[in-house]
């Protein structure tokens, strides 16, 4: 690609980012503590602070140096918990979700301003990344190893995690570990197609697809995400962490040969959920009308069960690779 | 038996000195090279945590800036060699390890070995004769002349190369000599080093190998497969070491403590500087082998 055509494609991604930046406030200014080369995770919450003890305390352990939140007008109590912390900084906002692409906008600004040069990790707070050994080797060496291999992006397919016991039942409390409630997902039933535009490879499939678009699959949200990026200036997501431009981002592999990848273990179906389904649902700050969030509250009160004979009940990243839903690539 | 251990580092002082007690622990000598591209202060910290009755024998080279595939890697060992002439350092072996380098068997049993051997270890590969380099350049890392760095100046370097063929610039290698690749980590013995060190008073010799490309993995080989006779040199490393397709190191982590294990080599190139659990596993399999071979040793 030429500087021109560089230029001209990266503008539209830098001038959403800088004007939708506005409506950032910084709260809580831990940032003059980023040192180079820190591993930094980058994330939009709303009122999940009861999710955050373990999300800090896991990713801590993984490697993670840095936390950048934006919390969209959260009410129950986020700058209690990080408020003493000195590896977080959290910028407020009371603008719209929607309005800022679903978060995409406010992140590219941040990621640009203080992820350049670093390893940049953009989860959910109801996300956890599992990658190939990582009961043994910490993101860093992951990352470390990437670089050494002139790759500057790790894939990740996520899984949906629930609980064999009904949505409303699945209970969880601050400070335990997601997996202990929700322990089930589908071994099998993704699939993929390759999208012309960005070059992504739009996995869907799932307990999501099976059970909340089994009538019109089409619909399916996507499951491919590429979270973990070494970033760069003129780097921009696109929609949500699914498609990131440049479109060699979204790349899993090389040409030649496989890459490492990870599966991002999604915690979504707690009891929590409902409150979460009602609320969005008043707010219509999602993706396609919400049309998501309709589906999940005619589930909930329907008690359909996600659990099924094809369940897999999860233990560890080798068997995330014995059913092929990761890869070790070369790393030894 | 007394060796010099040279130990070339460039990042991570706490594992390095950790690497640093294990080669002091039986009376040797440690000449250690800090990479000038780190500002950290490694003497500081190594009086902290090497205050134990050995430190006295850790030694500090002038330090260069390193930068991979160019010279000063040469002349940052070269300098190593230099300072042990200086010291007047009497020793039977000199061994080249790097920072990011670990043991797998006890000093002693290493220095019972080299007694009964006796020989030379590195490596040498003839590149007319049989196949060393895995990917990239063979001959022409010597044919020609390498001013700027493949890494970094992918470009000038390849145009310079492209130019040098154009106008037919291939250099003779200098007479006498044949050319030898192999693994850069060897252990010489203390004559053969005495010899390199003659041998690099000629400042055309020199001049020839500045501008080859990785030299690291020619000179030394070129110049020792030139002095000592065949069956004096084992031709391999004392190190286990594997490179990727990319040419790079393969790094071990905390998973890798059994497949360590089971190599029959002395050291290993390289752990990751994360690989705590490694480490200390294998800090716990040297005292237990140490400990073993102290028994042994006192029932005989």
């Amino acid at each position: 690609m030429s500087w021109f055509k560089l230029i001209i494609s990266a503008y539209p991604h830098w001038v959403n980012a800088k004007r939708h930046a506005k409506d950032l406030t910084l709260v809580l200014d831990n940032t003059q503590r980023i040192n180079t080369n820190d591993l930094l995770a980058f994330m939009v919450v709303r009122n999940e602070t009861l999710r955050l003890p373990f999300f800090l305390d896991y990713y801590q352990r993984l490697g993670i140096n840095h936390f950048l939140f934006i919390d969209n007008d959260s009410s129950d109590g986020l700058m209690d918990l990080l408020k003493s912390r000195q590896d977080c900084s959290v910028w407020h906002t009371k603008a719209s979700y929607k309005a800022a692409k679903y978060g995409v906008y406010w992140l590219n600004e941040l990621l640009r301003r203080y992820g350049t040069g670093h390893w940049c990790l953009t989860v959910d707070a109801d996300e956890f990344l599992h990658y190939p050994y990582c009961d043994t080797r910490s993101l860093r060496e992951l990352t470390d190893f990437l670089t050494q291999e002139g790759k500057d992006c790790f894939f990740s397919l996520m899984l949906d995690m629930y609980s064999e016991k009904n949505i409303d039942t699945a209970h969880y409390h601050a400070g335990q570990d997601p997996l202990s409630v929700c322990a089930w997902f589908d071994g099998s039933g993704y699939y993929q197609d390759k999208r012309p535009t960005y070059n992504e490879w739009w996995i869907r499939g799932g307990v999501r697809r099976r059970v909340f678009f089994a009538d019109n699959p089409e619909l399916a949200p996507a499951l491919n995400k590429t979270v973990l990026i070494k970033w760069r200036s003129y780097y921009a997501y696109i929609s949500s962490t699914h498609i990131a431009w440049p479109k060699r981002l979204n790349r899993p592999h090389f040409s030649d040969t496989l890459a490492p990848t990870g599966c991002l273990l999604h915690f979504k179906y707690l009891s929590l959920m409902r409150e979460k389904v009602e609320e969005e649902m008043q707010r219509q700050e999602h993706y396609a009308g919400s049309r998501e969030y309709q589906r999940y509250l005619d589930g909930l009160n329907q008690h359909t069960p996600l659990w099924c004979q094809a369940s897999v009940k999860f233990s560890n990243w080798r068997q995330c690779v014995d059913l092929g839903l990761m890869n070790i690539g070369r790393w030894f | 038996m007394r060796i010099a251990f040279i130990v070339l580092a460039h990042q991570h002082p706490d594992q390095v000195l950790r690497l640093v007690r294990h080669l002091l622990a039986d009376g040797d000598e440690v000449v250690l090279h800090w990479d000038k591209n780190n500002a950290e202060d490694i003497r500081t910290q190594a009086q902290v945590s090497l205050s134990g009755c050995h430190s006295a024998k850790l030694h500090f080279a002038p330090r260069y800036k390193i930068t991979w595939g160019d010279w000063s890697m040469v002349a940052a060992t070269l300098a190593c060699l230099q300072l042990i002439q200086q010291q007047k350092l009497t020793v039977d072996y000199v061994v080249l390890l790097s920072g990011a380098d670990y043991l797998l068997k006890p000093i002693r049993v290493l220095k019972q070995f080299l007694s009964a051997q006796g020989k030379d270890f590195i490596e040498c590969v003839n590149p007319e004769r049989e196949r060393w380099v895995v990917q990239g350049l063979v001959q022409d890392r010597y044919w020609y002349h390498h001013w700027f760095n493949w890494r970094h100046q992918r470009g000038l370097f390849e145009f310079c190369l492209a130019w040098q063929k154009k106008l037919g610039l291939k250099r003779r290698f200098p007479r006498e000599l044949t050319p030898y690749f192999g693994s850069q980590w060897w252990g010489l013995r203390g004559s053969t080093v005495t010899q390199l060190l003659v041998l690099i008073q000629n400042k055309r010799l020199l001049r020839f190998f500045k501008t080859t490309w990785v030299p690291d993995e020619l000179f030394f080989q070129t110049l020792v497969a030139f002095c000592v006779p065949k069956h004096e040199r084992v031709n391999q490393s004392l190190t286990f070491y594997q490179f990727t397709e990319q040419g790079n190191a393969l790094t071990f982590y905390n998973d890798h403590l059994a497949f360590l294990l089971q190599q029959e080599f002395f050291f290993v190139r390289k752990l990751s500087p994360y690989a705590q659990q490694l480490r200390a596993g294998l800090d716990n399999h040297l005292a237990t082998i140490g400990q073993a071979y102290r028994i042994i040793s006192i029932n005989t």
